[in-house]
C-alpha cells in the first residue's frame, strides 16, 4: 500500500536510458557548469535563443517527459513574473505604450469599496483568492481610465518601454534556460551519484586541508534524511492536532506554542536519529579520515571523453570571441 | 451515536481525472459504540489499520462515503476540534510528540487547547489514575521509555475522550510495562465505560482483553465480531495474516503430538494449563 509521504524522495531523478543518463556524473557536473557560464557570456538575443533551443533538443535527447521540466519551472514562475514586471517598467527608453489615469475623489471612493467588498468576502467566496485580488487591482486600474468625473486628485501616467520588454525578454529566457540545464542534471542523475561525482571533482582539495570525504558523507547523510524528517514532522503535527492543536487557525501566541510543540519535538528526533546513525556507522567500521573504497566506480569511458572535449570547444570559443571584443 | 462508517473510501492520492486511484481503504461499513467497547483492530502490516483510526478522529477525511463521529457528519468544512476532544488518539510511539518541560505542562497541555476548565487539575488527576504522579515536576527528557509512555498516554486521555484510540501502544515496552498498561486500559473500559480501540498485532493482547476484534485485509474489513469466532475459524494465518495466540499454538501442538482430544480456544495461560490437565486425566483413564 502506498502512502504519499513514503513517495516523497529527494531529488527528481527519473529513470530513462538516454545517452545523458549513461555519462559519467563528473562530466555533467562540469558540463553543466561550462554550459550555463556560457549561457551569461552571450549577450545577443539571437545567441540566447539558440542556447535556449540548444538546451531544449538535449531535453528531447534525455527522453524524459517535458512534464518534469515543466514542474521545475512552476516553481520558479514567481520569481520570473517579478522580473518581468520590474524590467518593463523601471527600463526607461522608446516609449511603446502608455497609459493615462486620473484618480479622482469618485474613483477612489468606488476602489476603497471594493477592497472592503474583498476583504469582507473572505468567509464567502474562499477559494480562488489570488485571481480575485488580481481581477480587483485590473479594475481598479481600468476604473481609473474612463470614470474620470469629480474632484481630480492626481494625473499620473505609466509607460511600457521598448528596452524593458526587450530586456525583460532576454532575461526570462536566461533563466528558463538554466532552470532547464540544471534540471537536465538533477533529473538524469541520481542524488548520490551526483554526490560521489563532487566528491571526487573536488578530491584536489585534500591538499589544502579540506576534509572532502567527510563532507560528502555530511551530504549524502543529509539528502537521506530529509523524507524521514518530513515524514516525521508529518506524524508529529498529526498527534499534536489529536492534542487540539489547528495549525490552520490561531491568534499569534497560539502560532508560537503551535511551532514550538513542532519544533521540539523534531529536535528530539533528529538527535536521536543522530546518535543512532553515529552508533551503526561506527559499529560498522567507519572511520571518518581512513581512505575509503566506493561501491559505485566511476569510469570515465570515451563518451564522457567526447562529451567534455566538445563542451570545452565551444566554451573557450565564446569566451575567445568574447575576449576579442565580437557583439556575442 | 458512536463511530459510524458507511460505504466509506478512502485514499492517500489525491483523484484526478485519467487516473486509477489506488484505495488505501476500500468500503468501510462499521459501527463503534459510545460506551462499553473494547476493540482490537488487528492486520497484516499496510491492511490500512492506521489509516482507519485516523479517519476515527477526523485527522484524515474519508474520500466517499458516509462518516458520522459522535453524531457529526465529517465534512470539509466540519469543525474537528471537539471531535478530537472526545476521540482521542494515541500514535504509534506517543513519547514523540513530547515537547513541554515538565511533565505536568505536557499533561495539560490537551486539555488546555480544548478549553477544559482547570487543566492542571485534571492533569494531576489523569497523573494519579496513570501512577506517574510522582513525576509531575520532572522534565519530561529524564525519563525512561516506559514512563514517557505513560506521560503521552496520560497527555490525550487529559483530555476526557469518550473513546480512545490507540495505535500499538505496547511496542517496545518490558513484559511488566504492557501487563500494567493493557491492565489501565482495561480498568478504563470497565469502570469509567470508555470505549478502547487499539490496533496490535500481539494476538495475545487481543485474547486476553479484546470483546470484539476487527480484521482489516488490503484495505477492507473482513471480519467484525467476537475474538472466539475468530479463533475457530481454520487458517486464520493464511486467510487473513495473522497467527494464532501462543495458547492456542501450544494446544495445536498437544492435540497434533499426543493425538489426543483437546479444546484448542483456550486464551489465557491458566485456561489452557486446565484444559491441558483434564485432556490428559481423560487419556489416563482410558
Amino acid at each position: 500500500m502506498r502512502r504519499m509521504n513514503t513517495n516523497l524522495v529527494f531529488g527528481q531523478y527519473y529513470h530513462t536510458d538516454s545517452w545523458l543518463h549513461r555519462l559519467d556524473p563528473r562530466t555533467k557536473l562540469l558540463g553543466t557548469i561550462f554550459l550555463i557560464i556560457t549561457l551569461f557570456l552571450l549577450e545577443n538575443t539571437l545567441l540566447i535563443a539558440s542556447a535556449f533551443f540548444g538546451t531544449l533538443i538535449l531535453i528531447l535527447s534525455s527522453k524524459i517527459p517535458i512534464s518534469k521540466f515543466l514542474r521545475s519551472l512552476k516553481m520558479m514562475t514567481t520569481l520570473l513574473l517579478i522580473t518581468v514586471f520590474f524590467q518593463v517598467f523601471f527600463n526607461r527608453g522608446n516609449v511603446l505604450v502608455e497609459f493615462k489615469f486620473t484618480l479622482t475623489v469618485i474613483n477612489l471612493l468606488i476602489i476603497i469599496f471594493l477592497l472592503v467588498l474583498f476583504l469582507l468576502s473572505r468567509k464567502v467566496i474562499i477559494r480562488h483568492r489570488f485571481f480575485l485580488f488580481l481581477l480587483l487591482v485590473i479594475v481598479s486600474f481600468y476604473l481609473q481610465t474612463i470614470v474620470t468625473s469629480g474632484k481630480v486628485l492626481a494625473n499620473y501616467s505609466v509607460g511600457l518601454y521598448e528596452d524593458g520588454l526587450y530586456l525583460a525578454l532576454k532575461i526570462v529566457i536566461r533563466i528558463i534556460t538554466l532552470i532547464l540545464l540544471s534540471s537536465l542534471l538533477t533529473l538524469t542523475t541520481k542524488p548520490a551519484d551526483l554526490n560521489t561525482g563532487m566528491e571526487r571533482l573536488a578530491k584536489p582539495l585534500k591538499h589544502i586541508g579540506i576534509k572532502v570525504s567527510i563532507l560528502s558523507m555530511m551530504i549524502s547523510i543529509a539528502l537521506r534524511f530529509i523524507p524521514t524528517l518530513i515524514n516525521e514532522a508529518g506524524r508529529i503535527l498529526k498527534a499534536q492536532a489529536s492534542r487540539g492543536i489547528d495549525f490552520k487557525e490561531g491568534k499569534f501566541t497560539e502560532k508560537i506554542t503551535q511551532i514550538i510543540s513542532l519544533l521540539v519535538p523534531m529536535f528530539v528526533i533528529s538527535y536521536r536519529r543522530a546518535y543512532e546513525l553515529a552508533d551503526a556507522m561506527e559499529a560498522r567500521g567507519y572511520i571518518p579520515d581512513a581512505e575509503r573504497t566506493s561501491i559505485s566506480l566511476l569510469k570515465y569511458k570515451a563518451r564522457d571523453f567526447l562529451t567534455l572535449v566538445f563542451i570545452l570547444i565551444f566554451f573557450s570559443t565564446i569566451v575567445v570571441l568574447k575576449v576579442m571584443d565580437y557583439a556575442i | 451515536m458512536g463511530i459510524n462508517f458507511s460505504k466509506v473510501n478512502f485514499s492517500y492520492q489525491t483523484p484526478k481525472k485519467k487516473r486509477a486511484i489506488i484505495y488505501n481503504l476500500l468500503d468501510i461499513n462499521l459501527n463503534i459504540g459510545e460506551k462499553d467497547e473494547f476493540i482490537a483492530i488487528v492486520g497484516h502490516t499496510g491492511s490500512g489499520k492506521s489509516t482507519l483510526v485516523q479517519l476515527m478522529n477526523a485527522l484524515l477525511l474519508p474520500l466517499d462515503g458516509k462518516l458520522e463521529i459522535l453524531g457529526t457528519e465529517i465534512k470539509k468544512k466540519t469543525i474537528l476540534k471537539p471531535i478530537r476532544k472526545r476521540v482521542g488518539l494515541v500514535f504509534q510511539f506517543p513519547e514523540y510528540q513530547i515537547f513541554e518541560e515538565t511533565v505536568l505542562k505536557d499533561i495539560a497541555f490537551g486539555p488546555k487547547n480544548f478549553g477544559v476548565v482547570s487543566p492542571e487539575a485534571r492533569a494531576r488527576e489523569v497523573a494519579e489514575m496513570m501512577d506517574i504522579a510522582d513525576l509531575l515536576e520532572r522534565s519530561p527528557f529524564t525519563l525512561s521509555g516506559g514512563q514517557l509512555r505513560k506521560v503521552a498516554i496520560s497527555g490525550i486521555l487529559a483530555s476526557d475522550p469518550d473513546i480512545l484510540i490507540l495505535d500499538e501502544p505496547t511496542v517496545g515496552l518490558d513484559p511488566f510495562a504492557k501487563a500494567e498498561l493493557l491492565g489501565l486500559l482495561e480498568k478504563l473500559n470497565k469502570e469509567y465505560r470508555k470505549t478502547i480501540i487499539i490496533i496490535t498485532h500481539d494476538m495475545g493482547v487481543v485474547s486476553n482483553y479484546a470483546k470484539r476484534v476487527i480484521v482489516l485485509k488490503e484495505g477492507s474489513i473482513v471480519y467484525d465480531g467476537d475474538k472466539k469466532g475468530l479463533f475457530e475459524k481454520e487458517d486464520l494465518l493464511k486467510k487473513y495474516d495473522l497467527d494464532y495466540p501462543e495458547t492456542v499454538e501450544l494446544l495445536k501442538a498437544v492435540k497434533e503430538h499426543f493425538k489426543i482430544d483437546i479444546d484448542v480456544n483456550k486464551h489465557s495461560i491458566g485456561e489452557a494449563y486446565q484444559e491441558i490437565i483434564r485432556a490428559f486425566g481423560e487419556k489416563d483413564e482410558h
